[in-house]
């Protein structure tokens, strides 16, 4: 693979994951001001919604308790090996919280749902995801191959 | 913030409106600029109807979503800044004298090596450092501007039309022999090659 296809790729996973978490914490803020008892008939939430978000928030939890696991061999198709490494240099916050993350995967499957603290948590993690997307976007826009 | 960040999707909302009726009224008479010219629509339309989407879902008018709403708004927008930069700018640029002279080219080629792909759309929006290159998601390549007067480097046009043959064919070119290399390099032996000096030449 050339160099511009090895950063395309890395580039579409993790637009991938990043859109994927974001949907969901959209529809868990939804979910928390419903709870509330706000009425604003544009925060519907479809079963399919809630399923997906379910899913992928605690699948997305479980991955980084792995990571955050010196000793793991993390899959690098969620993201990429070199945000991974970057992630772990910078000593993110969010990889040294083993406890909340996890609290964060039980939360999601209860009626409660999650609360401010956890969706803003979840907030910083995937701002996180989104700055690692937007520094591989500029490198696709100048590499060629 | 929000009312800051609801203006930035309706003036992509507005330019997408611009290029949809640009290209609307523009005709493209080859069949690979034509097939190119409605994937182009295509991509326009489809992203056109996510926004319209999203401005309706509510989450605009509320602070709580606005870290939400920047990362919506980087993801449509980097889909934007691709179609304008690999798509619609490519039409704009089109000219009979280099690229409708780089398609025959290509469709000749194509003929001569017998490839059953379509020919893809060949663009001069390139430059001399960017060089040759092409972009298989939308089956396209892009050659320095002037080209056409520069016929011994059509060699790098056919190292290009690989790229598009081994997207379609990768399999049976490679098979696993890639998945096979990374999972050598994943193993402690394979780390122990990976961060070895390279001798010095």
């Amino acid at each position: 693979m050339s160099e511009i296809g090895l950063i395309r790729d890395q580039y579409e996973r993790l637009t991938t994951t990043t859109d994927n978490v974001n949907n969901s914490i959209i529809t868990f803020k939804k979910l928390y001001k419903l709870l509330k008892g706000e009425k604003n008939p544009a925060f519907t939430i479809s079963k399919e919604e809630l399923v997906f978000a379910k899913k992928t928030i605690s699948g997305f939890m479980a991955y980084l308790v792995k990571l955050s696991n010196e000793n793991s061999q993390p899959d690098y198709s969620i993201i990429p090996q070199k945000v991974v490494a970057r992630f772990k240099k910078d000593k993110l916050d969010f990889l040294k919280s083993d406890k909340k993350l996890k609290a964060v995967e039980r939360a999601v499957n209860t009626e409660e749902g999650l609360d401010e603290d956890q969706l803003k948590l979840l907030d910083s993690i995937v701002t996180n995801l989104d700055m690692e997307r937007s520094t591989l976007f500029k490198k696709l826009r100048t590499a060629r191959g | 913030m929000n009312i800051f960040i609801n203006g930035l999707f309706m003036d992509l909302h507005n330019r997408l409106e611009k290029m949809i009726n640009h290209l609307y009224n523009l005709t493209m008479d080859s069949h690979a600029s034509s097939t190119f010219k409605k994937s182009t629509e295509e991509h326009l339309y489809a992203l056109i109807t996510k926004i319209k989407t999203l401005i309706n879902t509510g989450i605009f008018a509320d602070a709580f979503f606005t870290p939400n709403t920047i990362i919506l708004y980087n993801s449509i927008n980097n889909e934007f800044i691709e179609i304008e930069l690999f798509l619609y700018l490519p039409i704009r640029r089109y000219d009979n004298t280099a690229e409708g002279y780089f398609e025959k080219v290509a469709t000749s080629i194509y003929s001569e090596i017998q490839l059953m792909q379509s020919v893809p759309f060949i663009s001069t929006i390139s430059n001399s450092d960017a060089y040759f290159w092409a972009y298989s998601k939308y089956r396209m390549i892009a050659l320095p501007q002037g080209e056409e007067n520069h016929l011994l480097n059509l060699s790098d046009l056919y190292h290009e039309i690989g790229h598009l043959i081994y997207i379609q064919y990768e399999e049976f070119l490679v098979g696993d022999h890639l998945t096979r290399v990374v999972e050598y390099y994943n193993t402690f032996e394979g780390s122990k090659v990976r961060w070895k000096k390279r001798p010095s030449t």
